[in-house]
């Protein structure tokens, strides 16, 4: 008696689970005709995920629209405490290396030592645009009330046609940022994903997406930010990411922005790189993208080498 | 093809389980092995040279076992040789990894599949019956092809002649796969979001509670993660009619290092205990029972990962393991409570090795842990961590002591166990959806 029992529950099980599998490719096949419909999230999503994957996103977009405001408080709260607590450890190792940076990067009117001078509200009109780089930045260390015009695979060739959705922006171009509000400076911050196209192209582009900004934004004093290169596995790797090819675009960078009145260069690579030119392991784990803590003495150098007139 | 993945779930494992069911009985085998092969092309066609050398170190396998069985007197020689030509893919590769930067991946299951064919082949050496097609099925058998238990060569080919075919035998296998499942999807992938963070923020860069609570939930993460497979594993198998080893019995139980490992991999730290340890440990004397350690401790730390970080943690593991002979064990076996405290901090601290890929890492780890620091970090970010992962964690602790299983051992049979059960799955589903596979942690050393 009690052995034709435990034969039904693991019969009804299996077949549950397979009848409940079945459902869901089924209507998974039919939300990607509809709801889902040309939504490029979902294109490597299976059918029979779809339906679970389209929960857990109404979840979170219900959650995100509710306590919004207080979530976006608190983590400045925490960033300016942050950096309040930290400036004792960070100063001692972060003065020296900024000396440096100032002999080769900065040649214009930097201020270097006057991180008292400068707070974060400096940057409240501030656009960061960039690659995933400055991702890191908006998502680990974000200075004032700065907006973040950035994305993963971000590129001088394509700066004008994605479109962003982040905490700052829903679903806007480059060109509606900068129609919509005025700045008073903008770091533009790409590169690394354009060396596989020929340099000369590349500053051909660059200098074009500089006057398109300038065109749009003549108040803003623009920062071009020089490629932070990659760490030694990648740099050896990958063509184009070698620190000699990196350095020979950031030279090419430095020198377009010698060109314009109101345009100036900042070179970052000494804070992250080793004296070979690598990325440092420590503030990559993957040899590309910055850690959080990276991100943070990023955007302390960011306020230390801002630039003030 | 993974376990945790839709199309095991809901598509092989259906087709091949009805078609070995309802297919006349002799016909068993033939599936079984069909079944493997589609199991392992699946997850390999893009890299013909996998399938190649899972084919070329399976026939060996095949024809050594097959010319031991012939020639009861053969030579010591030709048993040397067949060893080093089925370790030869293995050791190379991992050896490689050592002095080369840049090395091709492992085979999938390349590890577990060398140690099944030598342990066949030097049972047929011994002496033992073996049959070609047992040997060819014990191999590629697929609960266990990728990711062990390591089978013992008697039990399996027992198991192979006849398999037994019992409908409670596929109760308790069933139930042993959701509970598989679920410690792979519920506990070590959602604490595995831990070290993802830390990763994230670098080793360096966070603050020293946080890199305590990281050690913690690797060391979750890594029993549940290993145990999850394993019983998937023991659970598929008991489904066809074999009963595949137990791999893990409570390891952070344990009061002893040498103690925890007859817990934690136990298969495979017994394959080198047989076929390493013993060995060299029967040519008398300390002096040889000390190599004897260290080797078996060198060879398993390679066999676990790639890199030197491995090779440092099988000598800590082997200095801890002389400690407790020649020291301090007796203290431990007197006052167990001692070695409850002892075992899964240094077992924990000993993973960091794990965690990072290079000893410099692991060093600004350890570092880290101590509170030096040369880095920015966060002082709350572990309370951020916590918020996220204390229901796991909380299961994580409970589910590693042996209370959970006795408690389970009682009431496993009634409704309300396989309602739960149900449930659980339906929760692995959702995670599998929402959650990205994770594929076994192994994988990536």
């Amino acid at each position: 008696m009690s052995k034709t029992k435990k034969r039904y529950y693991a019969f009804l099980f299996m077949i549950a689970a397979e009848a409940i599998a079945i459902l869901l490719t089924c209507t998974g096949f039919i939300l990607r005709r509809t709801v889902a419909k040309g939504a490029e999230q979902y294109e490597t999503v299976s059918d029979i995920a779809l339906p679970l994957v389209l929960i857990r996103d109404r979840v979170a977009a219900k959650e995100e629209k509710e306590p919004q405001e207080t979530t976006t408080k608190e983590t400045e709260e925490s960033t300016t405490k942050e950096t309040t607590t930290e400036e004792a450890t960070t100063d001692e190792t972060t003065t020296d290396e900024s000396g440096e940076t100032t002999t080769e990067g900065t040649d214009e009117s930097t201020t270097e030592e006057t991180p008292a001078a400068i707070d974060e509200s400096y940057f409240d009109e501030t656009l960061f645009i960039g690659d995933a780089r400055v991702d890191d930045l908006a998502n680990n260390a974000r200075l004032g009330t700065a907006d973040y015009f950035c994305g993963e695979n971000f590129s001088i060739f394509n700066i004008f046609s994605k479109k962003v959705t982040n905490d700052d922006f829903r679903n806007a171009t480059l060109d509606q940022v900068l129609a919509s509000k005025s700045y008073t400076q903008i770091y533009l911050m790409v590169g690394f994903n354009d060396t596989e196209y020929p340099l000369s192209s590349v500053m051909k582009q660059y200098t074009y997406a500089l006057e398109r900004i300038m065109e749009l934004q003549p108040q803003a004093r623009i920062i071009l930010g020089a490629v932070i290169h990659a760490n030694e596995e990648t740099s050896r790797s990958v063509e184009g990411y070698a620190v000699k090819d990196l350095n020979t675009m950031n030279a090419e960078i430095k020198e377009l922005a010698q060109q314009y009145d109101g345009v100036y260069f900042i070179d970052w690579n000494d804070l992250f790189c080793d004296e070979n030119g690598y990325l440092r392991s420590a503030v990559s784990s993957d040899g590309v993208h910055l850690t959080a803590s990276a991100a943070k003495e990023w955007a302390e150098e960011i306020v230390k080498q801002a630039i003030v007139e | 093809m993974i376990f945790n993945s839709f199309s095991f779930l809901f598509l092989f494992f259906p087709l091949f389980f009805l078609a070995y069911l309802y297919a006349p009985r002799e016909w068993g085998k033939y599936i079984i092995i069909g079944g493997s092969v589609v199991f392992y092309v699946l997850g390999t066609w893009r890299n013909p040279l996998e399938i190649a050398v899972l084919a070329g170190l399976t026939l060996i396998g095949v024809g050594a076992c097959a010319l031991f069985q012939q020639d009861r007197y053969a030579k010591k020689w030709l048993l040397v040789l067949v060893l080093v030509l089925l370790a030869a893919p293995l050791v190379c590769l991992k050896l490689a990894a050592l002095f080369v930067k840049e090395t091709p991946s492992l085979p999938l299951g390349l590890g577990f599949y060398t140690l099944q064919l030598i342990a066949f082949v030097i049972y047929a050496y011994r002496g033992g019956q073996t049959k070609p097609l047992a040997v060819v099925e014990g191999t590629l058998f697929f609960p266990k092809l990728i990711s062990g238990p390591v089978a013992v060569p008697e039990e399996i080919f027992e198991d192979i002649e006849a398999p037994v075919r019992k409908r409670n035998w596929i109760d308790s296998g069933l139930q042993d796969f959701v509970v598989g499942l679920a410690c792979k999807m519920v506990i070590a992938d959602r604490l595995g979001s831990v070290l993802y963070e830390i990763r994230g923020a670098g080793f360096g860069g966070v603050s020293v509670l946080l890199a305590w609570l990281g050690v913690l939930c690797f060391a979750l993460e890594i029993y549940f993660d290993f145990l999850g497979y394993s019983r998937m594993a023991i659970g598929l198998g008991k489904m066809l009619g074999f009963l595949l080893p137990e791999n893990f019995d409570h390891p952070y139980c344990a009061t002893s290092v040498r103690e925890f490992w007859t817990r934690f991999m136990i298969t495979v730290s017994q394959w080198f205990e047989n076929y390493v340890r013993i060995p060299l440990a029967n040519k008398g004397g300390t002096a040889w029972f000390v190599i004897a350690s260290l080797v078996g401790w060198l060879a398993m730390g390679i066999w676990f990962g790639t890199g030197w970080n491995f090779v440092i943690w099988a000598i800590l593991m082997f200095g801890l393991i002389m400690g407790e002979h020649f020291l301090f064990g007796k203290y431990l076996e007197k006052y167990p409570i001692l070695g409850h405290i002892y075992v899964p901090i240094v077992i924990g601290l000993c993973w960091i090795f794990f965690i990072t890929k290079t000893p410099g890492e692991a060093g600004t780890y350890f570092l880290r842990l101590i509170g030096v620091t040369k880095m920015t970090f966060d002082p709350n970010d572990w309370k951020v961590v916590i918020a996220k992962v204390w229901p796991f964690l909380a299961c994580g602790v409970i589910f590693a002591t042996p209370y959970p299983q006795m408690l389970w051992k009682k009431i496993h049979k009634s409704l309300g166990a396989w309602i739960c059960l149900f449930v659980l799955f339906l929760i692995c589903v959702y995670l599998m959806a929402t959650a990205g596979n994770d594929p076994f942690l192994l994988f990536s050393f």
